[in-house]
């Protein structure tokens, strides 16, 4: 679903935040959002003309964070949801997936190999972890952008939008 | 739900993985691959039609070969071999493409034929 900036759920976002927003999309913690975030996201993506390094980049942290989210905040409770807002800024493209559900703990039951963390920070150049118990958490993926393609029409050596 | 027959290469059974699999569907991946160690002397797992892949799935990738290994399967991963492709970035990513082992690449495992 989406909403505007200021209707995030979690916080208040500068007037300059709100201008780089690209999409602020909340969906319910289930694991069929995790593939819907995905390819919601992705078309975002493939919008502004991303190299496809950064897209697959983005594509696997993004998964890993929603999932991340859908697999353990909301475990003790009812389910809530799961918001993922993408800010390109000039030199930076920034991915943020937050829940409400009960902070970063760890998972000593996990079903994974304990991937999930080091991949969002492999794929990212700056990963940041937020929250505090019943609170919710917070990760911030920050990609540096070489160089979006400008408003004007030379810049054609950026290609291959997709990953398909 | 896992088919009740993969198709066999030979000795191995073949688990094709197509398109996007993540945390939302890799059950149903994990019960095909489970299956396939179950019933037959070796599997491969062909990446080369998948188009994504998360961390639980990397996570049963890793698993199966332990899984192989104890039980003295043959066990190999087919990934496409454009280094543009998707998941063979994704496995490069993850550190896995040195850990897996590769069908057709000479990486010892005696898997026969390896889908190219």
């Amino acid at each position: 679903m989406y909403i505007g900036v200021s209707e995030s759920r979690f916080r208040t976002y500068t007037e300059e935040e709100n201008i780089d927003a690209k999409a602020v999309i909340r969906f319910p913690a289930i694991p069929e959002s995790v593939p819907k975030a995905r390819r919601n996201i992705t078309g975002h993506l493939e919008e502004l003309g991303l190299e496809n390094d950064l897209v697959d980049r983005v594509r696997l942290g993004l998964t890993e964070a929603v999932a991340n989210a859908v697999a353990h905040a909301y475990r003790d409770g009812e389910a809530g949801d799961v918001e993922v807002l993408v800010f390109v800024h000039p030199e930076t493209l920034v991915v943020i997936v937050e829940d409400t559900g009960s902070g970063p703990l760890p998972h000593p039951d996990g079903t994974g190999l304990g991937m999930g963390l080091p991949l969002m920070s492999v794929v990212s150049d700056k990963l940041e972890i937020e929250g505090e118990r019943d609170r919710g958490t917070t990760v911030r993926m920050t990609f540096d952008l070489p160089g979006l393609p400008g408003d004007n029409d030379t810049c054609g050596d950026r290609e291959g939008l997709g990953t398909r | 739900m896992a088919p009740a027959h993969e198709p066999s290469n030979g000795t191995a059974t073949v688990v094709r993985l197509e398109g996007e699999h993540d945390y939302d569907n890799s059950p149903e991946f994990r019960a095909r691959i489970e299956a396939a160690l179950d019933g037959s002397q070796g599997v491969i797992v062909d990446l080369t039609e998948a188009t994504f892949v998360d961390s639980s799935v990397l996570g049963i990738l890793v698993r199966a070969m332990r899984e192989a290994d104890r039980r003295g399967l043959s066990y190999a991963i087919a990934v496409n071999p454009e280094p543009a492709d998707p998941v063979r970035h994704i496995l490069e990513l993850s550190g896995l493409l040195g850990v897996l082992p590769l069908a057709g690449n000479g990486s010892g495992t005696n898997d026969s034929a390896a889908p190219d």
